[in-house]
């Protein structure tokens, strides 16, 4: 009976301990990613997702039907402050407005004016609520291809041009390489 | 090294859903310990608190789907906040009686299982840290149901549909706490995951009344074989759910209770139709071994040689002969060998246990339509592990705590360095640049456009019978998520063949979705024909095309 009884006890404080470590392990990962995005705190460099997906990342540069630049972001965590991206290429910003995924909370894309290839860009990511910086990074454009003969400056060295019979702004089949710096 | 990443990725995918985790736990918890008291109150101290509580974990579907049910249904009828009220008290009072029940029982025997759960729970959540949708077509197919559901605006749609059960209780979380239903289902798939190991306990531990080859049954499922984990990757979730129900069933059957046995049955079936053949089967089994003790030799040698025949002629035929790929042979020779060892202990057992093995292999080439076969590979794919681990579970009995700790050791390491604890290249048709496409189509697609997937064909029975369609890569969640209407087209299709625009434009097709598999459509159609398709949207891994060139 004695036995039951310690067994009881154990089993119960084991449980507690062990719902205890799971909450404490979280609760510090959280404080950790919150402090992260604190502005007090040093901000993250944004990665290219593919050389470290541990924070905010980028997943992919694509582009859009109006010819707007299209940035695929993984977010840490589906709880992530909602944001906006700024993108300064040779002095002049562009504001890109963001959105999560529906279905995915833990992914984002940005959507703004489409930069020259073959150059690099300053990405600042601020947060809506502050408008304080949180994140950072320098990507180069290093290749594209396009489908329709949408003239871009930029480094041509990969390039493949089929034109379409109706040149559209927009009509564009890119693919575009993007290295973080 | 395979699963090197496994710890960081668990506890990662635990802090980032702890909120949802926690709640489908006390779903869980809630439905085992109703299961548990109810067992203690039919069935007395018949049974072991261990085995009633592994086998009560098999059991918490049931008056999980009886609560799904009832609330989906008073939907129906009432405001969301009274039935959001009313189902609390009913978990409350529920709760409340069933500790009563079972406060005094409370011991080792109860909470062991319960570790051993939590700890398999934290082992399979690593699973989904490079997901970011439920695996392979039949997801999004799972997802579309369990949102009409929650919509309740196509629900005459959805009730022919045979899976209806597993649908009904996601729809039923998800509605209460308001999560998105690919992470439900997500979560939960792995959660049902790590249940599934613990009721072997029961049978086992009922045959040889020894818990260490109880134990080892557990470990055989649980790290044994790729099945029944491998199964996530194709997004069998009914069919794993249904693998708790029909182990429920089958331990219901020996409490002798008809009662029960008939109503975890029907929830069983309800969670997924096939479930009734399986258990026909086991039962079959059963019956059909219920010879005198003398024959048994007779029985097991002739189930053996027709078992071993067939799977000589299984291996033989190229769609079936991959129902034992997931069943390597160290381990599945191991099971066998020890349960020969013990044959003359357990004739009557070992015997049904081959015998169920042979009719779930003869249960694939049985026609039941000119489509269906009475099983599909699949499905025998990840039940066999059951038959196998209560043979190996036997079989343990003899050997020396020491060797068989030795072996449980040697098991798990053997997972660890052979199966990969991370989704299956084979079956992730969603990159996170699909999800953007899918989010952006539904955003700027007009409503009534009509949007061409990808599919491919696929073979399930033994007569490589296809079926026709079936989704090979993330366009099959563009109905799904954007709720626009789909044709699907072979993968190989020749967008530059007139025939095909004809079809598009006859068919309304206005887009065509361009993943980035390799079954995707070729993503250079606009390049050849682009007077007739224009890409609208691009990111490198999913492409949207707009159809031109209609009348």
């Amino acid at each position: 009976m004695k036995q039951k009884k310690k067994f009881i006890i154990l089993g119960f404080v084991g449980f507690i301990f062990l719902v205890f470590w799971f909450a404490a392990l979280s609760l510090i990962i959280k404080t950790m990613s919150r402090s992260s995005e604190d502005a007090g705190a040093p901000m993250t460099e944004v990665a290219l997702c593919d050389e470290d997906a541990s924070g905010l990342c980028i997943v992919t540069f694509g582009a859009n039907n109006v010819n707007r630049m299209v940035i695929n972001f993984q977010l840490p965590n589906p709880d992530y402050s909602p944001f906006y991206v700024k993108v300064n290429h040779r002095g002049t910003v562009g504001v890109y407005a963001c959105e999560v995924v529906e279905s995915v909370p833990t992914s984002a894309y940005c959507t703004g004016v489409r930069t020259p290839l073959g150059e690099t860009i300053d990405i600042e990511v601020y947060a809506i609520a502050e408008d304080k910086l949180i994140a950072r990074g320098t990507f180069l454009v290093s290749a594209i291809a396009l489908a329709t003969p949408v003239s871009l400056p930029g480094n041509a060295a990969s390039v493949e041009k089929v034109p379409t019979s109706e040149p559209v702004p927009g009509d564009n089949d890119p693919s575009i390489h993007l290295n973080s710096k | 090294m395979m699963n090197s990443n496994w710890f960081i990725n668990s506890v990662s995918i635990l802090a980032q859903n702890l909120g949802i985790i926690l709640a489908i736990l006390v779903f869980v918890s809630w439905g085992t310990l109703l299961t548990f008291a109810s067992l203690k109150k039919i069935l007395g101290p018949q049974f072991t608190n261990s085995e009633q509580a592994a086998l009560a974990l098999g059991g918490f579907p049931l008056p999980v789907l009886l609560f799904s049910v009832s609330l989906l249904a008073l939907r129906l009828f009432l405001p969301a906040g009274l039935i959001l009220a009313i189902s609390l008290l009913i978990f409350v009072i529920s709760s409340g009686l069933a500790l009563r029940t079972v406060w005094k029982y409370i011991s080792s025997g109860f909470v062991l299982p319960v570790f051993i759960f939590l700890f398999l729970i934290f082992i399979r959540l690593g699973f989904l840290a490079n997901v970011v949708l439920p695996p392979y077509f039949d997801s999004a197919e799972h997802y579309r149901l369990v949102q009409s559901l929650i919509r309740m605006d196509q629900i005459a749609l959805s009730l022919p549909y045979y899976h209806l059960g597993y649908h009904v209780i996601i729809a039923a979380f998800t509605w209460i706490t308001n999560a998105n239903p690919g992470q439900v289902m997500l979560l939960f798939g792995q959660i049902i995951l790590a249940a599934i190991p613990l009721p072997v306990y029961f049978f086992i531990n009922r045959t040889t009344h020894s818990n260490a080859a109880g134990w080892f049954g557990v470990t055989l499922v649980a790290f044994g074989w790729f099945m029944p984990a491998h199964a996530v990757n194709w997004g069998k979730y009914p069919a794993l759910l249904s693998m708790l129900l029909i182990q429920f069933t089958l331990g219901a059957a020996l409490t002798k209770k008809r009662w029960l046995v008939a109503l975890s049955m029907a929830a069983a079936v309800l969670i997924h139709s096939r479930s009734v053949i399986l258990l026909a089967i086991f039962g079959m089994a059963w019956i059909l071994t219920a010879v005198p003790r003398r024959k048994y030799v007779l029985l097991a040698t002739l189930t053996g040689a027709i078992l071993g025949l067939t799977i000589v002629l299984i291996n033989k035929n190229q769609f079936v002969g991959l129902v034992f790929e997931p069943y390597g042979i160290w381990v599945t020779l191991l099971a066998g060998l020890l349960a020969v060892s013990v044959f003359q202990s357990f004739p009557r057992q070992i015997a049904a246990s081959l015998l169920a093995i042979l009719l779930m292999l003869v249960g694939m080439f049985i026609p039941i339509t000119s489509v269906l076969t009475l099983l599909d590979r699949p499905l025998v794919e990840m039940t066999l592990f059951l038959p196998l681990a209560f043979l190996g579970g036997l079989g343990s009995i003899r050997l020396p705590k020491v060797v068989l700790l030795l072996f449980v050791t040697i098991i798990i390491f053997h997972a660890w360095t052979a199966y990969s604890f991370s989704p299956s290249a084979c079956c992730t048709l969603v990159s996170r640049d699909d999800t953007v496409a899918l989010d952006w189509m539904n955003k700027h697609l007009p409503a009534n456009a009509r949007v061409v997937i990808s599919g491919a064909d696929m073979s399930l029975d033994a007569y490589g019978l296809p079926i026709f369609g079936t989704g090979a890569d993330a366009g099959i969640w563009v109905r799904p998520l954007t709720g626009r209407l789909i044709l699907v087209l072979p993968y190989s299709t020749d967008f530059a063949a007139q025939s095909t625009h004809d079809l598009l434009c006859l068919k309304k097709a206005t887009h065509i979705y361009v993943g980035g598999l390799s079954r995707s459509f070729q993503p250079g159609i606009v390049n050849e024909k682009p007077a007739w398709y224009e890409t609208i949207f691009f990111l490198p891994n999913a492409r949207i095309i707009m159809t031109l060139g209609c009348e």
